[in-house]
């Protein structure tokens, strides 16, 4: 019930945002990088309500319909964070510093959205749309054991879905956090005796049903963890309870890349691109920008995120960082359009340019994933929301 | 080859034991080394696409297109790959910040008191901070290392060359002081607003004037000086300009404090983060003031209005630099934070200029590194694409001439190492 008065009030918050584009916009000429891994030479991409209604290189622009010459330029679909604290940050406002509960080690059935619903409207994401970002998953910080709710936003401020995945962590932040516990395996513990008791439906409420939700698949159970020790443990813990796993910055699983793709668990890379403020945890210590290839090459399916609020950090930057270290130049650009979908559970209408999705377009001067990349137009729902 | 070049690098600190730093370096004399068939960035002059650089004794000897190769020169084939400066990072805390190792930190700030112009970076600065190696690996070779900036005077940074072994061989060169034009309440004692920083450090320079005077009227009338005051005698370097002074301050407002300090005393000052450029460029230019601008990546990014700054402020003629401020910013990403400033319109060779030849010019040690030029320490980066190119990787470093850094033979300087993958 409170969830959907919630998404009620949210949708009438949006929904001047919300208004899809009524004139077919065709878009032609530009070289098209679907995303999905194909290559259309001189193609044209027909938007109408906000959608795609065609792509492909023998397309014809409807009648009346608004046409953008692209010659010359490459097109992509938007591209997506999959992993950003978008909307808080000390700029966002008063209230709005914080991504996590400093209560309470479990916080399950806390919906980051909440938090964010009067903050959507003006998400500081305008940085992030010139440089073609158009989507973001939005975490929980990596503090609380279990951190509820992740929201999926597009950064023009209208929510995709308020429960995109549910967010746990453990290893220092965690235990630096909280006086109690005061171990890694003292986290686990309780972690795995609580999914106990939700199996034996021993948790009521909205955290019980949350638990339900990770328990039964509905939802993947994202784990933001960094060392190998603390993958294998994660991956120990979906095989325990058949959660649907997805890892969160991961930075050493290029040391365990093997024994993550074995159990098929995507992850959203964290970004090479850090500050590490007093030198950075022992956890961060496997750091390296060949992460991303090397999880890729063992075949695991990755996204990429940045963990930023917004601002200096860019996935686009983090794309080109992982090429040149290794990822190839198509793997750079799904792991930012449809594997980071797939992984977000939006699959099947963001990420990729194809009849359907959502009409989110980049259009870029030269190849997107590289140095010199600068966008030239973005679309958001059919509407273009940055021209250079 | 590798291992010849690295055991005399390992010999440098024993050769230095018991010795003042000299700076000088540790090659073979009477070796030429010739590096051929390279692109070469000199930043001095106009790249050249087909040359040769010739250094002999650690030095640049000869740079050209069209320069012979003297007989039994040891010659290294680039292949057309691009040479550069090594670069020069003007803001770094490593050493103080250990990678991975929070808890020394501590080492960073010197917090009993907001006046600490006697204490000496050299004393505290840990030489086996692993990230020293992924420092390498980014292709830079001297580095200011400064502490703070959690006081108004922090103290005096060091520079180093990134040889390796104690920071006795890495030490190249007094890094002057370094001040933090901004308001910490934190701390009991410590001024509380940055007119209040202004006024301490005003009256420390009013203190360390009067200190000089005293000495030197004892000197000439032959009665006896005025005891030592190691606190007075480094303020007084900043007063006889022996020393340049970096000021941390980032809003406009610091900045201008930072600008008046220079004019009342006649400070050879420049301005360490600068973030605040773009709103006052044409002071910044009338004061003769330079910037160390950054960190840059990840806070500033290619659509953030403060990249807008330094680009106007280098195409009227400002110095500016690029700094990381490791490890607020990661180490390893400073040559690349150089290109969101060319995709805003400031040329390539002012950007790589930011990195090597300007921040050399910070330190006055533009007549000894920061460009390829004949008589300047042999110090460059081999990179197998365009300098500012993030898909360009850097291959090979040397410093004096001596290689430090060969990414294909997992070769390091520094030990211990991040893990492979940079």
């Amino acid at each position: 019930m409170r969830d959907t008065a919630r998404s009620v009030a949210v949708a009438l918050l949006l929904a001047p945002l919300g208004q899809a584009q009524t004139t077919p916009v065709a878009i032609r000429g530009a070289t098209l990088l679907t995303g999905a891994g194909e290559t259309i030479d001189s193609g044209t991409i027909v938007l109408e309500g906000g959608k795609i209604m065609a792509v492909g290189a023998d397309v014809l622009p409807p009648e009346g319909a608004a046409i953008i010459e692209a010659k010359g330029l490459y097109a992509t679909p938007g591209l997506i964070d999959a992993y950003s604290h978008v909307g808080f940050g000390a700029s966002a406002g008063p209230g709005r510093s914080t991504t996590w509960d400093r209560e309470t080690l479990m916080v399950p059935s806390r919906h980051i959205a909440e938090a964010l619903s009067d903050t959507l409207s003006n998400l500081g994401a305008s940085q992030w749309l010139r440089a073609g970002v158009t989507t973001a998953y939005v975490s929980p910080g990596g503090q609380n054991l279990v951190g509820g709710h992740g929201a999926l936003v597009k950064l023009t401020g209208k929510l995709i879905r308020s429960d995109a995945a549910v967010s746990g962590s453990f290893g220092e932040t965690t235990l630096d956090a909280f006086d109690t516990p005061t171990t890694r395996q003292g986290l686990i513990a309780i972690l795995r005796q609580t999914l106990v008791r939700a199996q034996e439906d021993a948790i009521e409420g909205e955290d019980g049903r949350t638990f339900a939700q990770i328990l039964t698949g509905e939802l993947p159970f994202r784990l933001f963890v960094n060392t190998p020790d603390d993958i294998m443990t994660s991956l120990r813990i979906g095989r325990e309870f058949g959660v649907d796993l997805v890892l969160d910055s991961a930075a050493g699983g290029h040391l365990v890349a093997e024994a993550i793709a074995a159990g098929n668990v995507p992850v959203v890379v964290g970004p090479a691109i850090i500050g590490i403020g007093d030198g950075g945890p022992y956890e961060g210590f496997a750091h390296t920008p060949s992460n991303a290839a090397s999880l890729h090459r063992a075949g695991v399916r990755i996204a990429l995120g940045t963990g930023g609020y917004g601002t200096g950090r860019s996935v686009a930057m983090e794309a080109v960082v992982a090429k040149s270290h290794g990822l190839p130049e198509e793997a750079a650009l799904t792991a930012v359009t449809s594997d980071a979908a797939a992984i977000l559970g939006v699959g099947d209408r963001l990420g990729t340019l194809a009849t359907g999705m959502d009409a989110d377009v980049v259009l870029w001067d030269v190849r997107p994933i590289s140095t010199w990349a600068r966008t030239k137009r973005v679309i958001v729902d059919g509407e273009t929301v940055f021209e250079r | 080859m590798w291992e010849r070049g690295f055991l005399v690098l390992l010999a440098g600190p024993i050769v230095a034991l018991g010795c003042a730093p000299s700076g000088k370096p540790d090659s073979e004399s009477g070796t030429v080394l010739a590096i051929v068939n390279a692109h070469l960035y000199p930043v001095s002059e106009a790249s050249i696409p087909n040359g040769s650089l010739i250094i002999r004794d650690g030095k640049i000897a000869e740079i050209g297109s069209d320069v012979a190769v003297p007989r039994g020169a040891r010659r290294i084939d680039a292949g057309g790959r691009s040479v550069i400066p090594g670069l020069v990072e003007s803001h770094s805390h490593m050493g103080f910040k250990q990678l991975n190792i929070p808890a020394t930190s501590r080492n960073n700030n010197e917090l009993s008191k907001p006046i600490n112009a006697e204490v000496r970076a050299i004393d505290g600065l840990n030489a086996n901070d692993a990230a020293f190696s992924l420092a390498l690996a980014a292709g830079i070779t001297t580095m200011n290392i400064t502490t703070g900036s959690r006081s108004p005077n922090s103290g005096q940074p060091v520079v180093v060359k990134l040889r390796g072994g104690t920071v006795e061989n890495m030490f190249f060169a007094e890094g002057g002081m370094k001040f933090a034009m901004r308001a910490n309440g934190e701390f009991p004692n410590f001024p509380e607003s940055v007119e209040a920083v202004h006024a301490l450090l005003s009256s420390e320079l009013l203190k360390a004037r009067d200190y000089l005077e005293r000495r030197s009227a004892a000197r000439a009338s032959g009665s006896p000086p005025p005891p030592r005051d190691l606190t007075l005698e480094a303020f007084g370097k900043l007063l006889t300009r022996e020393w340049v002074v970096g000021i941390h301050t980032g809003d406009a407002a610091g900045m201008r404090y930072a600008i008046a300090l220079k004019k009342e005393f006649d400070l050879d000052a420049f301005i360490h983060h600068a973030r605040n450029t773009n709103e006052l460029v044409d002071e910044l230019l009338e004061a003769e003031i330079r910037i160390s601008f950054g960190p840059v990546l990840p806070f500033v990014g290619p659509e953030s209005p403060q990249v807008e700054g330094p680009v106007r402020f280098a195409e009227r003629g400002g110095l500016v630099a690029f700094h990381q401020d490791h490890p607020d910013g990661h180490q390893y990403f400073l040559r690349h934070g150089a290109s969101l400033f060319v995709k805003n319109g400031m040329s390539e060779h002012d950007a790589l200029a930011a990195l090597t030849l300007n921040p050399a010019k910070l330190f006055h040690l533009d007549d000894r590194i920061g460009s390829l030029e004949p008589g300047k320490d042999a110090d460059f980066v081999i990179l197998d694409g365009p300098p500012l190119d993030f898909e360009s990787l850097v291959m090979r470093v040397f410093i004096d001439g001596e290689e430090v850094f060969n990414r294909s033979a997992g070769e390091n300087a520094f030990r211990p190492r991040v893990p492979e993958g940079w």
